[in-house]
């Protein structure tokens, strides 16, 4: 409520101040703590619902949101308003830690077979961590199928893919989130498109 | 049209899939990762931290696109650069008088036995280097500098001549065994490959290689990779794949190929279907959906997308079953076993060709 004030202060319009905007709490949340808690309670299940349907573990998900939006809070200062504002950005810092997150995990493996393999005879047992097919999958077969599917795609096509169909962004937010224009978007996801079906063809 | 129709159905369902709900993050996560975001104010005098090192935030492009433009000019470069060497080392091998090498122009069940001792499948195209040996298979043949070497012999490149001889009289003292290779002490060659072969009857094995440094910029042939060992059964209308596990340091995922027009799935050929990727190095299993005149390759891909190992092609083949009283079409099986070199299916045959 009391941001709704300072809001509504800055705007200078009298009567009950509406809640404000994502805007309007990011120019606050240079100064105030609140407001950006504000716009991480806002936003926080959309991104982790995001970065959960790009991976498949609600842990990593957990993880990866709360890096996402530390890293956000620490480059708050150089954010500029563009299309598809916080949220977008939002979603763009939380697909690149996801990013980082499998490199890190990429290497930590490597250390640990490289580890093992200076033993003797190593077979190595299987880690379900990252494994396509072993992820939680409580949403049924058909999205154990699909998620199949896309994670046989480039992550640039899994990316315009999740955020445009499973997350819900609109073409702007989804163009901002992948940094890119909107027309380059649209020829990325129509070619997302295609090769997914293209993989699903020869499963159905 | 149908294919338009198609996709609009495959948007629809993924956004079917996308309204399903998803789990809620954990109320206790979101709380402390609250408290810390405070607690990063609170650090910083109660305003949002001084902007750090750009990192992957998606803003200031112009300074993003300054730094791209530069590491885009230094990559054209070392590209540029790179083709040259290719050409380079492309014309020195063409001219195999220069340093001794003769050129493989046919191949069929015969290997390399390089200097070092390693040993690699033979494969036309391939130019072999001075003291290395080709060796041919039973029912096989390879075709050296013009001669074409007959099942059982093999054949020694001496100073770009080529010194034929039976088979079995070949191993001198000075060449290693065909099939041991020690990368620790190996020379350094343009041939990354070793082979190992997997113990029939056990889990496969890994193998952990030691790929020599590449000297040139030009992908490499599939047929000069590290040999991945790989199996299929089929159990009714499904084809259970497994392979030998890559555990070289340059993994970056393994890639089940397909086709389904007969002809073997290389790499750079149009038409494959990706059947699955994954970038987990202890997966070596996969379920795929059996068609008739599918053909099949497993390969590992280093991170820059190379391969660095390849299986030979699979061709999964169900054949009635053979029981007294009549053939049982394949898709009647009921079990399968699941060790790969001793595969047997219950229900129905299943065989496995090895091109």
């Amino acid at each position: 409520m009391e941001l709704a004030a300072d809001a509504a202060g800055s705007r200078s319009s009298g009567g009950e101040p509406p809640p404000p905007d994502d805007r309007e709490l990011v120019a606050l949340a240079l100064d105030r703590a609140d407001a950006f808690a504000e716009l991480y309670r806002r936003h926080v299940r959309d991104i982790h619902a995001y970065v959960y349907r790009r991976c498949g573990s609600s842990t990593v998900a957990d993880d990866v949101t709360a890096a996402a939006f530390e890293r956000a809070l620490r480059h708050l200062r150089r954010f500029e308003w563009r299309d598809g504002g916080f949220r977008a950005w939002v979603f763009r810092i939380a697909a690149n830690e996801l990013t980082d997150h499998y490199r890190r995990e990429d290497g930590r493996r490597r250390r640990d077979h490289r580890a093992a393999a200076a033993g003797i005879g190593v077979v190595f047992d299987a880690d379900p961590a990252i494994a396509v097919d072993d992820r939680e999958d409580p949403d049924g077969r058909a999205t154990a199928q699909l998620r199949s599917a896309l994670a046989l795609l480039p992550p640039r096509y899994q990316e315009a893919i999740t955020l445009r169909y499973l997350s819900g962004l609109s073409q702007q937010e989804a163009a901002a989130a992948m940094g890119s224009s909107k027309a380059t978007f649209a020829v990325t996801l129509h070619r997302a498109l295609r090769a997914l079906q293209q993989i699903m063809e020869p499963q159905q | 049209m149908t294919r338009r129709r198609d996709r609009k159905a495959l948007r629809q369902r993924i956004e079917a899939v996308g309204a399903a709900p998803s789990p809620e993050p954990r109320a206790d996560r979101v709380a402390a990762t609250e408290a810390r975001l405070r607690a990063i104010y609170d650090a910083h005098g109660g305003t949002a931290p001084a902007t750090a090192p750009a990192t992957g935030v998606g803003q200031s492009r112009a300074a993003g696109r300054g730094r791209r433009r530069l590491v885009g000019s230094a990559m054209a470069g070392v590209l540029a650069l790179g083709v040259l060497v290719g050409i380079a080392l492309a014309t020195r091998s063409e001219d195999g008088a220069q340093n001794g090498s003769l050129l493989l122009t046919a191949a069929d069940r015969a290997y390399i036995v390089l200097p070092d001792g390693t040993r690699i499948p033979a494969a036309a195209g391939i130019t072999v280097p001075d003291g290395a040996r080709v060796v041919v298979e039973a029912g096989g043949s390879a075709t050296l500098d013009g001669v074409t070497l007959q099942p059982g012999e093999s054949a020694t490149v001496d100073g770009g001549e080529v010194d034929v001889r039976p088979s079995g009289a070949t191993p001198d003292s000075t060449s290693p065994p065909p099939s041991s290779s020690d990368p620790g002490t190996s020379r350094t060659t343009d041939r990354p490959a070793t082979t190992v072969e997997p113990d029939p009857g056990n889990e496969p094995p890994t193998t952990t290689t030691t790929r020599p440094p590449t000297t040139t910029t030009a992908p490499v042939p599939l047929d000069q990779v590290l040999e991945l060992r790989a199996w299929a059964t089929i159990d009714g209308e499904v084809v259970h794949l497994r392979w030998q596990r890559y555990t070289g340091d340059d993994f970056g995922a393994y890639v089940v190929l397909a086709r389904y027009d007969g002809l073997a799935p290389l790499p750079e050929r149009p038409g494959n279907v990706v059947l699955f990727r994954t970038t987990n190095p202890a997966v070596n299993t996969r379920d795929v959906r059996f068609r008739p005149g599918m053909t099949i390759r497993i390969v590992a891909v280093a991170a820059d997308k190379h391969i660095v190992a390849g299986s030979r092609v699979l061709r999964p083949t169900a054949e009635p079953r053979i029981n007294g009283t009549g053939g049982t079409p394949a898709g009647s099986s009921t079990t399968t076993s699941t060790s790969p070199a001793t595969s047997t299916t219950s229900g129905a045959t299943t065989t496995t060709r090895l091109d």
